[in-house]
């Protein structure tokens, strides 16, 4: 199994999670259907699935937000290329579980980076804000 | 010399009496004492030696221990309404002039405690000393009180008055009593109130006992997260946080006098702090950022509305598995978008969002390989 390090810091990890917490954590957009596919997704077909049909809405959103960039479908392959390396190093004898095991792995490690980035946003949009109210108030001093 | 304080299965009950013990030999040694959990007994050894003859009566250390006011005996006899004085100086008479032959029951391996006779164990320091029913049925089921014997009694009275817990929460609407008592694991024992300060009141609105248990389990952690940091290594290691409720009845029938407000415990458990305490031995400085968080993700849980968030993070850190961080991810990342409690929380939600970083949720990831 790959090191949790080496999988926290995969880039098809980190940019696939930073896309979704963009998603997540835009006020327009905020992909929790996504969340929701991600978090029913058992067997890797469906887990494939889920990550295929986030990348879909988030070319929508590109429509709308044009300094976005889209992350490679690429990443979709080198995802489930992780997954399957879990799967084979998991101690388990049953097959499915094995599976099961390394999407959820994989999983948690996609939305530690998609919480993170949209907490990111969250702070940038709060100094943002607060910087425009202390203009307001400077101004009307 | 060694001291075995054997186990009886009733873990409130054996944790008090070690505890107890601990208080007992650090006032007669005036020296730090070693708790080990042995997993049939916990093993007290001191590092001082007991003088020849030693009295309890006149140390003034001891006197202190019924005297000062935040050793919690009104607490631990919260059941034995108007008679709390008496049970107290009960304590004190009992190990005063018991002592030695409790001492030398004690060195024995093989000691046991007499279950059946002596002095009831209170409600307040052992939930399994409540009676299930206290009339006679129509199939005549009847449940005594359960009595154990003094020296053991006035022991864990002791180390449950010094080392345990009480504090008052509100939990569906209701006043209730949370309890809690660390068990030790490894702990060099230098004076009590080291233990209580691990469980300092946070002044948080707890939506329940688990997650108040768990909150405590966490500030106990950055506590000896601390220490370890500044002394190098975890010295001291606890097993596990033993917590359960009571609660005033004022329904309930009575076969004889009928009281306005009885207390009853509602439910315990205990939290293993075991995959904590692994984190903290490994990494105590890498450890300090995941604990800040979780305590952020509590406080901002103990907001009104956020209830979701709290016992999200009071499942992670009860279970520590992939199921209950997902979940709690799930439920920050909308938490995070709200704007009610961006206006009720601005500050802990500020703090979250600001150590809500990919490293730290990786250590939260780590501490479930120790789970």
């Amino acid at each position: 199994m790959p090191k949790l390090s080496e999988l926290y810091e995969n880039q098809a990890i980190r940019k696939l999670g930073e896309a979704l917490g963009r998603a997540i954590g835009d006020e327009e957009t905020r992909d929790y259907a996504s969340l929701i596919d991600l978090e029913f997704a058992q067997d890797k077909v469906s887990f494939a699935d889920a990550i295929h049909r986030f990348m879909r809405r988030f070319l929508t959103f590109l429509s709308r937000k044009t300094d976005w960039e889209s992350p490679s479908e690429a990443y979709i392959v080198e995802v489930m290329r992780l997954v399957d390396a879990c799967a084979n190093e998991m101690p388990f004898q049953d097959e499915q579980r094995r599976i099961n095991e390394a999407i959820r792995l994989v999983r948690a490690a996609l939305l530690s980076h998609a919480l993170a980035h949209a907490c990111r946003i969250k702070r940038e949009q709060m100094r943002s804000q607060g910087q425009e109210s202390r203009e307001v108030e400077g101004g009307e001093q | 010399m060694q001291f075995f304080v054997t186990k009886t299965g009733l873990d409130a009950f054996d944790t008090a009496r070690a505890w107890g013990l601990a208080v007992l030999l650090n006032v007669l040694t005036q020296d730090e004492v070693r708790l080990q959990d042995a997993s049939w007994a916990f093993i007290l050894e001191p590092k001082g030696c007991i003088p020849q003859n030693a009295q309890l009566t006149g140390l003034v250390s001891w006197g202190a221990l019924f005297a000062a006011g935040d050793v919690q005996w009104g607490s631990v006899f919260v059941t034995q309404r108007g008679r709390r004085e008496e049970k107290k100086r009960q304590v004190r008479q009992i190990l005063e002039t018991q002592l030695h032959s409790l001492l030398s029951d004690l060195q024995r391996p093989d000691n046991l405690v007499e279950i059946g006779s002596g002095e009831n164990v209170p409600g307040g320091l052992e939930p399994a000393a409540f009676k299930g029913l206290r009339h006679v049925t129509k199939a005549s089921y009847r449940e005594d009180q359960l009595k154990v014997s003094e020296g053991h009694w006035a022991l864990s009275c002791l180390g449950m008055a010094t080392c345990g817990t009480y504090r008052r929460i509100r939990e569906a609407g209701q006043d209730r009593w949370l309890v809690l008592l660390p068990v030790p694991q490894n702990v060099h024992f230098n004076y009590f109130r080291d233990v209580q300060e691990l469980m300092r009141p946070s002044g948080l609105r707890y939506i329940g006992v688990q997650n108040a248990a768990a909150h405590y389990a966490v500030q106990l952690a950055e506590q000896l997260r601390r220490r370890a940091a500044a002394q190098g290594s975890l010295q001291d290691r606890f097993s596990a946080i033993l917590y359960f409720t009571l609660f005033g009845t004022g329904q309930q029938v009575k076969p004889s006098q009928r009281k306005p407000s009885q207390v009853k415990p509602s439910q315990g458990s205990q939290l293993n702090l075991t995959p904590l305490m692994d984190a903290i031995q490994e990494d105590p400085h890498g450890t300090e950022a995941m604990l800040k968080w979780l305590d952020y993700c509590f406080r901002l849980g103990a907001t009104k509305g956020a209830e979701e968030l709290a016992l999200a993070v009071t499942e992670l850190v009860m279970r520590w598995d992939l199921d209950a961080y997902e979940k709690l991810v799930r439920v920050l990342i909308r938490a995070i978008n709200r704007q009610d409690l961006r206006r009720r929380n601005i500050r802990n939600l500020r703090e979250c969002l600001f150590l809500t970083r990919v490293d730290i949720l990786r250590k939260v990831v780590e501490v479930m390989s120790y789970a």
